[in-house]
């Protein structure tokens, strides 16, 4: 799709924000975020490439507003309500 | 070997029991899995060939990013046959393709006043080349 | 964020599809194990053994087989060497595609929009971001990894650093060195 994400050649987004060093999980939760992607991406509900899509896919505005890992949470909800696994009420109750 | 079916939206899955993956086996998840698999056809283009990538926008998902359609490079590498991923999620079906580097030059993505030294390769699906 | 992200894993868990230790143990292989420390050792090796080398730029994820590293390297990696006349850089415009088997997380600025954005376009400004200058006769070669192929670069062996070890050497190695973001660091760069 000519989505948002097709970013290359694009211009106006600035200098890259580079420090020296992170810590590889800015915060716990996007380390879980990460492993539950990884897991579930396990399981065969999806592969790569539609895990891929359903970020692509994301409204435009929320995919450039969103950090790495919150896009990849929204992916990981948006997927599991699709296929079934977990319900709306489900993830509003945790 | 059953085809497994990805398609948006299609939850049908063979052979695939609902399992939770182990603390062990996640360390294999730890390696990025293969995505090569064997050639159905032989590779259209040779290294050193001409190549335009197409001026297609599908709907669904592709590899071919916007800044390469209609340009036209040349073949570095082969990299064998891999899952081609527009058929993965718009058709629902593992398709091996070949894949190769392609190598555009500035000037020919960005126009006569781009950097001359610089080059830029994409990864691309032959279903996204031409000849040139 | 937190919240919500616990949320989603209780669920999960209780639904019987994740075990919270499978993601413990993923999580602590990012922060603790996998990490650029495998890719330096891996140029390290190159820039002492000559028969490496050329292994690794042939076929770098079979050439690292041969090492026995510990973690295993993944398929499709490809190794780009920087040369006097050369300078290549890595980027994944469609989304956040690295070498992760040999560098372990990509850090956030790799998958911000600006280096998406810019690197395949005007890596010489995205280099000076970074602070590197490079000669403007050099060819700056940008790798756009849109398919499953993985790249790292191997930065060019800093002068003064005959006879050292491969684990001195390693220590030169920095991450951006082998994303093509920075250069190895010079030898009077580390302790003896």
């Amino acid at each position: 799709m000519n989505g948002i994400h097709d970013l290359g050649g694009m211009d106006g987004f600035g200098k890259v924000d580079a420090p020296p060093s992170e810590p590889p999980f800015h915060d716990a939760w996007e380390g879980r975020v990460l492993a539950m992607n990884r897991i579930m991406g396990a399981t065969g509900e999806w592969n790569i490439d539609v895990g891929r899509y359903w970020i692509e896919t994301l409204p435009p505005a929320v995919y450039l507003s969103s950090s790495y890992y919150r896009k990849w949470m929204l992916r990981l909800e948006r997927l599991c309500l699709a296929r079934g696994l977990v319900t709306e009420t489900e993830l509003g109750s945790g | 070997m059953p085809r497994a079916r990805f398609g948006h939206g299609d939850r049908t899955r063979i052979g695939l029991k609902k399992r939770r993956v182990t603390p062990a086996e996640a360390d294999r998840l730890l390696v990025r899995q293969s995505y090569s698999r064997p050639a159905t056809a032989a590779a259209r283009f040779q290294v050193g060939d001409r190549v335009r990538a197409k001026n297609i926008h599908p709907v669904s998902h592709t590899r071919l990013p916007r800044f390469a359609r209609g340009r036209t490079g040349t073949i570095e590498r082969i990299q064998g046959c891999h899952v081609f991923p527009d058929a993965t999620v718009a058709e629902g079906v593992e398709r091996p393709e070949w894949l190769y580097t392609v190598t555009f030059e500035a000037t020919e993505l960005w126009g006569p006043d781009a950097d001359p030294t610089v080059h830029t390769s994409i990864e691309a699906f032959e279903p996204y080349l031409e000849a040139a | 964020m937190q919240l919500r992200v616990r949320a989603l894993e209780t669920v999960l868990t209780e639904k019987g599809y994740v075990d919270p230790a499978a993601l413990d143990r993923i999580i602590e292989a990012y922060e603790t194990r996998i990490g650029p420390h495998i890719g330096a050792r891996v140029v390290a090796r190159a820039w002492v053994d000559p028969a490496f080398k050329q292994a690794l730029l042939a076929d770098a994820s079979q050439a690292i087989e041969t090492l026995g590293l510990e973690q295993k390297v993944g398929d499709h990696l490809i190794a780009v060497e920087n040369t006097p006349s050369t300078h290549n850089m890595i980027v994944c415009t469609l989304c956040s595609c690295y070498p992760w088997d040999v560098l372990g997380l990509p850090p956030a600025w790799y998958k911000s929009t600006p280096y998406r954005a810019r690197t395949v376009k005007e890596p010489r400004a995205v280099l000076a971001d970074f602070g590197v200058t490079l000669p403007a006769d050099k060819t700056i070669r940008v790798w756009d990894s849109t398919a499953e192929t993985r790249f790292i670069v191997l930065p060019m062996r800093p002068e003064g650093t005959e006879g050292w070890s491969e684990e001195r050497l390693a220590s030169l190695v920095t991450r951006d060195s082998m994303i093509g973001t920075g250069l190895a660091k010079a030898a009077n760069e580390v302790g003896a």
